[in-house]
């Protein structure tokens, strides 16, 4: 336990991991100041401002695609240099080499969330909000919704690192997510039931607008639950080698 | 048992979102347990006007929010001027309400060919975000839902009988549909006692 949170620590430290930290920073500002822009011409002030825009960001699929690539270089960087299969051979037993990945996982979404966070304060500041209007207008439902958002993305970049031809991966998935983006957007008028069983589709509604239906949580759930089996079963083999 | 950890995971994950689902419909219920009625914030606006105050007795609201930079909401105006001129003697108050200051909309007004025959309250945002709450379609979340203009309600003694957001013909059509069915409901009752 201590040697891998004595690893944790390493990673952090190493330029590999403040690198792409500090543009996610960059481009989550950019994106921040674009909601404040606006939302600032409603004529929007101080907490009312605050509100409007914590509200667009924590209802934006746009920053589950950030994470879901900023998670998919780190973990096949990890897979790749052989990190998990070295703390196997230091004597980490499968089951605690998965339940180490779902912590990671959720680690790195709270680490996400809060460089939101301070991009979105530092934008705020060009627009008279400080970090604490934002604290207290935000709505801590949509939050958590969030927060669910990036797990399940978490979990379905983990996935995708722990495969072969995991170095190739990051296109098909950009080019995986326009598709569906716009073939949901073609089905929109005609299909509308049909469009919240896509995979991706059914994890973005975690943050939609619409409360979701039983039968939308249970579609979530079921991927989510498909992606951490596969996951699982994957490391079982990997600790075996 | 080890081996069910990411079955264990998934139902986590569920049981979390369920409970944030839970959350957010209670939330959105509770907009409405601050008041006694839903049009309490409206009518003490409504006593509060100079204008507005001998109008504060009216039983049915029916309540137009728009803006001047909203083209259907111009589109609208002769039309509802023509059912404030049917209506207005059956009680029936006829409320505009904007975000806008009244000089802006007065401006605006000077270029326009129809003028408003009923009132307006202005700098109404937080009435206006309110009344777009109102919005009966449970099927989103609070402060996420559509905010369409014009949208058109009718309040009758603290209960809403109409939503309609958007602008069309035949939508102030079944305005007026409505309407006249509370009104004959309410002669009904007038003829019985």
């Amino acid at each position: 336990m201590t040697t891998i949170f004595r690893n944790e620590l390493n990673f952090i430290k190493g330029k590999r991991f403040y690198l792409p930290l500090f543009s996610l920073l960059i481009v989550l500002g950019i994106l921040s100041l674009l909601n404040y822009y606006l939302a600032s011409n409603d004529t929007l002030e101080g907490e009312d401002l605050a509100r409007q825009v914590s509200t667009r960001i924590l209802s934006s699929s746009i920053i589950g695609l950030f994470f879901m690539i900023w998670l998919l270089q780190h973990y096949v960087h990890l897979f790749r240099c052989g990190y998990y299969s070295m703390l196997v051979g230091f004597g980490i037993n499968r089951h605690q080499l998965y339940s180490y990945l779902v912590l990671q996982i959720a680690l790195y979404s709270l680490l996400f969330s809060t460089i939101n966070f301070v991009a979105c304060s530092l934008s705020g500041l060009f627009f008279n909000v400080w970090p604490w209007h934002l604290l207290m207008a935000s709505d801590y439902n949509l939050l958590i919704s969030m927060q669910l958002m990036l797990f399940a993305l978490g979990t379905f970049a983990a996935l995708l690192s722990s495969i072969p031809w995991n170095h190739l991966l990051v296109l098909p998935l950009l080019f995986y997510w326009l598709l569906e983006s716009w073939l949901i957007g073609l089905l929109r008028k005609e299909h509308e039931e049909l469009i919240n069983n896509f995979p991706l589709k059914s994890i973005i509604n975690l943050v939609g607008s619409e409360i979701l239906s039983l039968q939308q949580m249970l579609i979530s759930t079921l991927y989510i639950g498909i992606a951490s089996v596969a996951l699982y079963r994957i490391m079982k083999l990997k600790a075996l080698i | 048992m080890k081996a069910l950890l990411p079955y264990f995971i998934s139902i986590g994950f569920a049981l979390v979102l369920f409970t944030n689902t839970s959350l957010t419909k209670w939330h959105n219920n509770q907009l409405f347990r601050e008041y006694e009625s839903i049009d309490e914030p409206i009518r003490k606006l409504i006593a509060q006007d100079d204008f507005l105050s001998d109008e504060k007795d009216a039983q049915i609201l029916v309540i137009n929010l728009w803006a001047t930079w909203c083209q259907p909401c111009q589109r609208e105006i002769p039309l509802l001027n023509k059912l404030l001129d049917k209506y207005e003697q059956d009680g029936v108050l006829f409320l505009g309400i904007t975000g806008e200051k009244e000089n802006e909309v007065n401006e605006w007004m000077d270029l326009q060919k129809h003028e408003f025959s009923y009132f307006q309250l202005y700098e109404q945002k937080p009435l206006m975000k309110y009344l777009f709450e109102l919005n009966p379609d449970e099927g989103y979340k609070k402060g996420q839902k559509p905010q369409a203009l014009p949208t058109n309600l009718i309040i009758k003694d603290g209960e809403l009988i109409y939503y309609k957001a958007g602008f069309s013909k035949e939508s102030i059509k079944a305005l007026e549909a409505k309407l006249s069915e509370i009104l004959k409901g309410e002669n009904v009752l007038n003829e019985r006692f």
